[in-house]
């Protein structure tokens, strides 16, 4: 190990000692987190043989705070990773540290950071450690609140991919304006407006990549992508609504093959909520809005920006089988949510009271007069790109129409009864398949032996038209708290391949540790995006898992 | 408040000073174009059940005409996740190939190498054109070290070919690096899954890399200027294989990468 990797870590630690006068005040926060998989082969389900004995994505956070200055680092030790990952994924050291100052109206960022402005239609710097996402920013940031009701964000860095940052600048500024703060009558009603605004400026060197046409022509490439964000938000009681919208200028990239469209992107949420009851609508389309540090990525890395998935994020394993997040580069999305809890003593509601949830999400591609994909199908290299009329709609990519009834029959027994109709553009996302068309049934029952003492059973069953057919799925989990969770599971292809993925996990729990170790299967599949895709392997083997945080 | 308008007045001017709009008319830049002193590798990591392989493969055949087929040379290796399905492998595919696979570290298909620039860095199939330019023309390796003489038959009732490859040294210095030749073939006829998600049964399938006849990573050669290095190679052809389909894609590499290949014909008896 290079001991020079870790100095970073030590960052927080200098920083406090060397400030005694605030150490009386600082306080300590981090977690651990830590996967293992022992990898086994299985040419049955087709796993990927590996070298390495011990597979793990460790993680240690430590943050210090005080009252004008925070610090903390993130040690990462990736250098043997779980399977599924993109390869420049490997490596260990502190990738993330940074020094937080914050007097009065003012908070002032050097180091690693996350942002977001507004939806994350223009910037969203996040990280997602299941999906090896981590883009934070390294550079400078300032939030500044000069009067109640106003937050101006400024920043400028260079954005994390992996263990390197790209060569691109990102920089960009944020407003965001409570009416209610300046216009008394709002406030007096209850209703709070908030105007935002953003911008976002990615430098990238114009000669960094050489993209030809032909053997004696090259593009030329524009140095500066702008890309700007405006919404507004209105809530008023229980009711909300959220209107953004974003544009950016010219950004010929792998993912848009290299044309010279503008991307945009619209939105429209409204939200309604009072006691026992729920319901959101909402609408999106995007064209041509893949935004990334680096314009010659593809894969999962480099985003600035994120679209946010219009579908239900499934829990259920036979529901989560076909999942789908969005389309860069465009797709018309809808989503609408209805919750609803009958009371206790009515004829629904029985003794107990009952809940009812019901989702539908429809996202469809863009029509381009005929032609599905352009980027596939036709060269558009150099031009302007596609054109597609706002209202006009292409092909099904995606719907999830569910309906989730939670019911506690007796003071010791409970039932979630889901009911899932899926349609799934496997061509679209995945590159082959057709359509695939889902009825899954679920049952989640919950009984309580004694106050310790709780078994929860799963039934699940896909019906499944494509595909590998078929799937059943069925888990049994025993509670004994506070400190002892068993759990066994199998989901059992029925359709083509009969294949079994079973798994069996035991948990304990103390305090703010949690430890799990258990031995199975987990199913392969494909992930695409812009036109490349990922492959996550199949896996057998013995997991091990420890989360702390203090 | 004049703070928070001075703010925006900097930002709009700051946002107006890095606007960047390329109107139709200027997006193409000139280029000389490069006179081929050498052969340029391509290595296309492909897969007959990915789905945009060929694309990639549309992308050689437009490279290959535009400079021709003596100074773009390209080997498509069938490997990685996409050449196979639920762990059977396709055809196509073979474990050396999957073996450079993993060497470079690729995951995402269809990927490249470009005459192994920068060691492990992958090429996406837009940027191949950029990297045979800049092989030809601005990188220091633009000129030829070595050149090859290769002279050999192949017999068909015994399936065995027998060739000579002399290595030339070009180059002012001595250079070391390593002689490689791999087998490749035209002209196949399998499967391949299409950018629509449709099945192609019977599609054409060229240049395939069906077998290292050296050992994988070569053998090392040393060559002054002048000098030649002659080595002997035999091997014996798979049987479901066409003779008169398959080339020797011989090539010299070292640590800055490819810096020579070419592509021969086998002289079928």
């Amino acid at each position: 190990m290079n001991p020079k990797k870790l100095i970073p870590l030590l960052l927080p630690v200098m920083l406090l000692v060397a400030m005694p006068s605030v150490n009386a005040q600082v306080t300590v926060s981090g977690s651990i987190q830590s996967d293992i998989l022992v990898p086994q082969d299985d040419d049955k389900i087709g796993t990927e043989h590996s070298d390495d004995k011990v597979l793990t994505n460790t993680y240690l956070d430590l943050n210090l705070g005080s009252k004008y200055v925070d610090a903390g680092a993130r040690f990462e030790f990736l250098k043997y990773p779980l399977p599924g990952y993109e390869p420049d994924f490997k490596g260990w050291g502190v990738p993330h540290f940074y020094v937080k100052g914050h007097y009065k109206n003012v908070e002032l960022t050097a180091g690693d950071y996350y942002e977001q402005f507004g939806s994350g239609f223009v910037l969203r710097t996040y990280e997602e450690r299941s999906l090896g996402i981590d883009n934070a920013l390294r550079g400078g940031r300032i939030v500044y609140k000069p009067v109640s009701g106003v937050t101006l964000k400024a920043l400028t860095g260079k954005q994390r991919r992996y263990w390197h940052h790209n060569d691109a600048l990102v920089s960009g500024a944020d407003i965001e304006v409570g009416l209610e703060q300046f216009i008394k009558a709002l406030e007096a009603h209850d209703t709070h407006i908030t105007l935002g605004g953003s911008w976002v400026n990615k430098h990238e060197k114009a000669d960094a990549d050489a993209i030809f046409v032909d053997a004696t022509h090259k593009l030329n490439l524009p140095k500066y992508v702008n890309a700007w964000d405006a919404r507004i938000n209105l809530t008023h009681k229980g009711f909300s609504v959220l209107a953004e919208y974003a544009q950016k200028t010219q950004d010929p990239s792998f993912d848009n093959g290299y044309h010279y469209g503008k991307g945009n992107v619209a939105m429209l949420s409204t939200s309604y909520s009072q006691k026992g009851m729920s319901v959101l609508l909402q609408a999106k389309r995007s064209e041509g809005m893949s935004f990334r540090s680096r314009r010659s990525m593809s894969g999962t890395s480099s985003f600035i920006n994120h679209l946010p998935a219009f579908t239900h994020d499934q829990t259920y394993a036979l529901a989560a089988q076909y999942p789908y997040a969005t389309n860069p580069n465009g797709e018309w999305a809808f989503q609408a949510e209805f919750g609803y809890s009958f009371k206790k003593g009515t004829t629904l509601g029985g003794k107990y009271g009952t809940k009812l949830k019901f989702n539908l999400s429809h996202v469809r591609g863009l029509d381009y007069d005929g032609v599905k994909d352009p980027v596939a199908e036709g060269r558009v290299i150099g031009s302007n790109g596609y054109k597609s009329s706002f209202f006009k709609m292409g092909e099904t990519y995606y719907q999830d129409i569910d309906v989730q009834i939670e019911k506690r029959f007796t003071r010791d027994f409970s039932l979630i009864f889901m009911y899932m109709n899926e349609r799934y553009n496997m061509t679209v996302i995945e590159g082959h398949g057709g359509m695939i068309k889902s009825n899954i049934l679920i049952a989640d029952g919950k009984y309580k032996f004694s106050p310790k003492l709780t078994l929860r059973c799963e039934l699940q069953y896909q019906f499944c038209k494509g595909d590998d057919g078929d799937w059943a799925f069925g888990l049994a989990e025993l509670s004994w708290a506070p400190h002892w969770m068993f759990t066994v599971s199998d989901m059992w292809n029925c359709g083509e391949t009969k294949l079994h993925f079973y798994q069996a996990l035991v948990t304990y729990s103390l305090k703010s540790h949690r430890i799990q170790a258990g031995y199975g299967r987990t199913d392969a599949g494909f992930n695409c995006s812009g036109g490349v895709c990922r492959w996550v392997p199949a896996t057998r083997g013995f997991t091990l898992s420890y989360n702390y945080s203090f | 408040m004049r703070k928070i308008y001075l703010t925006l007045v900097t930002l709009g001017l700051v946002l107006l000073s890095a606007c960047d709009e390329i109107s139709t008319d200027e997006r193409l830049t000139y280029v000389e174009p490069p006179e081929a002193g050498r052969a340029v590798l391509i290595e296309d990591y492909t897969g007959q059940y990915c789905v945009n392989c060929p694309r990639a493969t549309e992308e050689i055949e437009r490279l290959i005409e535009q400079y021709g087929d003596s100074v773009v040379i390209a080997v498509a290796i069938h490997s990685g996740p996409f050449s196979k399905q639920k762990g059977e492998p396709s055809p196509l595919y073979t474990e050396v190939g999957d073996m450079y696979f993993n060497r470079w570290k690729l995951s995402s298909q269809p990927v490249g190498k470009v005459d192994r620039l920068f060691y492990s860095m992958p090429f996406g199939y837009t940027e191949w054109g950029g990297g045979v330019n800049y092989e030809l023309t601005d990188s220091p390796t633009s000129e030829a070290p070595v050149t090859f003489f290769i002279d050999g038959d192949f017999d068909t009732e015994t399936r065995t070919g027998s060739f000579e490859v002399q290595t030339v040294g070009l180059d002012e210095n001595r250079i070391s690096g390593k002689l490689q030749i791999w087998l490749v073939e035209d002209s196949i006829d399998s499967f391949q899954l299409m950018p629509d998600g449709s099945r192609v049964e019977h599609y054409n399938h060229m240049h395939v890399f069906r077998a290292s006849i050296n050992d994988p990573w070569g053998d090392d050669v040393t060559v002054g200027h002048g000098e030649v290095v002659t080595k002997m190679y035999t091997f014996v052809m798979d049987p479901t294989w066409v003779p008169k389909h398959c080339a020797l894609v011989t090539f010299f590499y070292d640590d800055q990468g490819v810096r020579q290949v070419t592509k021969t014909k086998l002289n079928v008896n």
